[in-house]
């Protein structure tokens, strides 16, 4: 009997607790992260009526800074629990007009810095294991992402499958977005690329894992862009990622492609103009896409051949009239225009990447180090030199299986 | 279950228990500092040898049925000569508890308990570790019983769920003019497979029925195929250039699985129960041999061994906390496995050689 009141009274001491306890309610479980320059860059700058902070607040997002010069802006969304039931999300700078989001902004010249100033404005604490997104400025993504990325990739709370997001214009903009489906913007950009199955407009598999993983390997690469208005936000076509620096925007065609010849196509559709119709317009949903890069060295000189394979329904036409005439022929003839179109657009975007932006986004740099690894030793340092005017050749084969409801 | 004996399945479960430990969440950094993308091929081929001497320590085992490793070691050469080859094995196992300790608790503070002191993760651990060495080697057997099949049906649907994010390409080109560095990682990668001297300790507590071999080939190759697998995986998820720069790649593998269903955000922690798991075994195991080891240097009569134990625990715990530098407790960490593997790769092969020769002339 004394021996189970002893262990008893034992079994007290860890009942009582433990060092890591933080109630729930004191915790700021960070949804999304914005990452801005300081100051911002008045050149090319989008002015909204969301993007400022109110005049007042300003000193407080300021920080005695202890060697750097403040540099960058953080700005940290965090839901409003108590809040989140009965209001809508929004920039409310402190929630006190009853809403579910605090959108807390910190100027500093370090990260960790920064987030341990937020604690002299607020009772909760930082708590980012449930964060969905990090939204990167484009102007902090051209002066180099890699010098930005540390303490997201140290902080042992991180998680390497956040989504990453490149802003056109200041970051902060994007998580004061009042959606109108989910609670908070960052849960709503966060399920945007969810769609990657439905668009391919979208740029896929860019998350802070493989955001590092393409750096410290070298190799060039696309991170979704991102725009939002008051209400709405939209990701679509991607920044250039070269030598870790953004070099320029993607559009959502160019995207398209990137994506058809990296195997990264999840679904999508394409259009083309229907052969002998002024106006007509064929549309092709695919259903599936693979493509290989095949690495040739001729006279000590790299070529690449990419051969896409494309698979999908005839999904719609417009402007001019179909039904009944779909036959054979005809879908020869559309599989025809598809594969010019596909081959068209590749060759359009391997000649930006290469001549404009000088950006390997197809990551042909790779290709060579795996597949050719006695030349890439030979030519690695030159590398930067060759891609420009490496010679690529694209074959797309394009089969239309079904044809929809309707012949 | 408590059985008189060990089983040999249990020879299997101890075996793999103390081969495995906080090298499963480090070994692959380790191998892709080495040789880079062929990693792998070089833990492959040192775990393939560590088998080969592990089948060393076993026949010098059944050559003495009742005699565990220290008690051979005086029989073969001498009370003197004897207690002068086990000192060092007896500090090994005191030292790698401690730093083995010591690194848990800095992964286990950087992935779970942020806010815990190391001393009272350390501490904790080390109690109920004395705890089971007090209770004795039948007590563990049961502990490994219940602690195998968890680790195994973890760490495989880790591995499975980890697959879709793997990128083949990443461990391409295979042996592309880095045969030199896979050679060069033959022996980091042999000396992650430590553990595997268990056999000598628990031998003599075994059935000793026929086929015990088979069950202690499986306990060493069930590490084996984990550690590779973990590497391949790590290399083709994270890449040569990211996995250089992960201290604990299992942890962050862990942490980079990526379920649909938010209540599921924080595998880790469920996978952290598991490297407890692991770790508390292999612990427990080590602090066995370092408990049996200087029991028979001290002369101490089995008996009384148990005593032993808290007094090395106190040991194990000030070594632990001793380097306050995380990163020097690694290098420590790494150089002590090294040393031990050289100097147990001098020391066992001739022993047992003679211990072969001395039983042929018995017979003779």
């Amino acid at each position: 009997m004394k021996r189970l009141i002893l262990v008893l009274v034992i079994l007290t001491i860890p009942l009582a607790g433990c060092w890591d306890r933080v109630d729930i309610d004191m915790r700021g479980y960070v949804l999304g992260i914005a990452l801005d320059a300081y100051p911002p860059n008045p050149i090319g700058q989008n002015t909204s009526e969301l993007e400022a902070s109110p005049e007042e607040e300003e000193p407080l997002e300021k920080m005695e800074t202890q060697a750097g010069r403040p540099k960058y802006a953080m700005t940290v969304q965090l839901p409003m629990l108590k809040n989140s039931q009965t209001a809508g999300s929004g920039p409310t700078g402190g929630g006190f007009d009853g809403s579910s989001t605090w959108e807390i902004t910190q100027i500093g010249d370090s990260f960790i810095s920064m987030n341990r100033e937020m604690a002299t404005r607020t009772s909760l604490l930082m708590y980012y294991e449930h964060l969905q997104v990090i939204i990167i400025s484009d102007e902090i993504a051209r002066q180099g992402l890699e010098k930005v990325m540390d303490f997201f990739l140290r902080d042992p709370e991180m998680r390497r499958r956040v989504k990453i997001f490149i802003s056109k214009g200041e970051a902060k903009r994007i998580l004061d977005v009042l959606p109108r489906i989910e609670d908070y913007a960052s849960m709503y950009l966060s399920l945007i690329p969810l769609n990657v199955k439905k668009t391919s407009r979208m740029a896929t598999d860019t998350d802070l894992g493989e955001l590092i993983i393409n750096i410290h390997s070298g190799l060039d690469f696309v991170l979704p862009k991102v725009e939002a208005i008051k209400d709405e936000i939209k990701s679509s076509g991607g920044a250039a990622i070269k030598n870790g620096k953004m070099v320029g925007w993607l559009t959502e065609l160019e995207l398209e492609a990137v994506k058809l010849m990296r195997n990264l196509y999840r679904g999508g559709v394409i259009t083309v103009r229907t052969p002998g119709e002024e106006e007509g317009l064929n549309v092709l949903e695919v259903t599936k896409a693979k493509s290989t890069i095949k690495p040739s060295i001729k006279d000590n000189v790299p070529h690449f051949d990419i051969r896409i394979k494309v698979e999908g329904n005839y999904a719609e036409d417009v402007n001019i009239h179909t039904h009944g005439q779909l036959d054979m022929e005809y879908i020869r003839m559309l599989e025809r225009t598809f594969k010019k179109e596909i081959e068209s657009l590749c060759t359009r975007t391997i000649k930006r990447m290469q001549e404009e932006y000088g950006a390997d986004v197809l990551q042909l740099k790779r290709i060579l180090q795996t597949k050719a690894p006695a030349y890439w030793k030979k030519i690695a340092d030159q590398w930067d030199e060759i891609y420009p005017s490496a010679s690529i050749s694209i074959t797309a084969d394009v089969t239309v299986s079904l044809l929809g409801l309707e012949t | 279950m408590i059985t008189e004996r060990l089983s040999k399945v249990q020879v299997m479960t101890i075996t793999v228990g103390a081969i495995f430990g906080v090298d499963i969440l480090m070994v692959q950094h380790y191998m892709v500092k080495f040789a880079r993308q062929d990693g792998w091929i070089s833990l492959a081929i040192g775990g393939l040898l560590s088998i080969g001497f592990a089948f060393v320590y076993y026949l010098l085992a059944i050559l003495h049925p009742d005699l565990d490793l220290p008690e051979i070691m005086l029989k073969l050469c001498g009370p003197f000569l004897g207690r002068l080859l086990l000192f060092p094995i007896a500090l090994y196992a005191v030292l790698y508890a401690g730093l083995s300790a010591r690194i848990f608790a800095q992964a286990l503070k950087m992935f779970l308990l942020d806010r815990t002191p190391i001393y009272a993760i350390i501490g904790l651990m080390l109690v109920v570790v004395a705890y089971s060495v007090y209770k004795g080697i039948y007590v563990i057997g049961s502990i490994s019983d219940v602690i195998f099949p968890i680790c195994v049906f973890t760490i495989v649907s880790m591995l499975l769920m980890s697959f879709q994010q793997m990128d083949l390409d990443r461990l391409q080109p295979v042996l592309f003019e880095n045969t030199d560095n896979v050679v060069r990682g033959i022996f980091p990668g042999f000396r992650h497979f430590l553990g595997f001297e268990i056999i000598a300790y628990v031998y003599c507590h075994t059935y000793r029925a026929k086929g015990t071999y088979k069950w202690f080939s499986a306990g060493l190759l069930i590490p084996i195929i984990f550690y590779v697998m973990l590497t391949v995986v790590s290399i083709g998820v994270f890449s040569v250039g990211s996995l250089k720069g992960l201290i604990f790649p299992t942890l962050t593998l862990s942490k980079s699985i990526e379920f649909p269903a938010t209540f599921l955000e924080r595998l880790e922690s469920f996978t952290a129960v598991v490297w407890i798991a692991l770790v508390f075994e292999s612990l427990i195991l080590f602090f066995y041999m370092s408990v049996r080891d200087f029991s028979v240097l001290l002369g101490i009569s089995r008996r009384y061994d148990k005593y032993m134990t808290f007094a090395l625990i106190a040991a194990a715990y000030i070594v632990s906390l001793l380097e306050p530098h995380g990163i020097q407790v690694l290098d420590y960490f790494l150089t002590l496995l090294s040393a031990y593997t050289l100097y147990t790769l001098i020391i066992i092969p001739p022993l047992t050689g003679y211990a072969l020769l001395k039983r042929r002339r018995s017979k003779q």
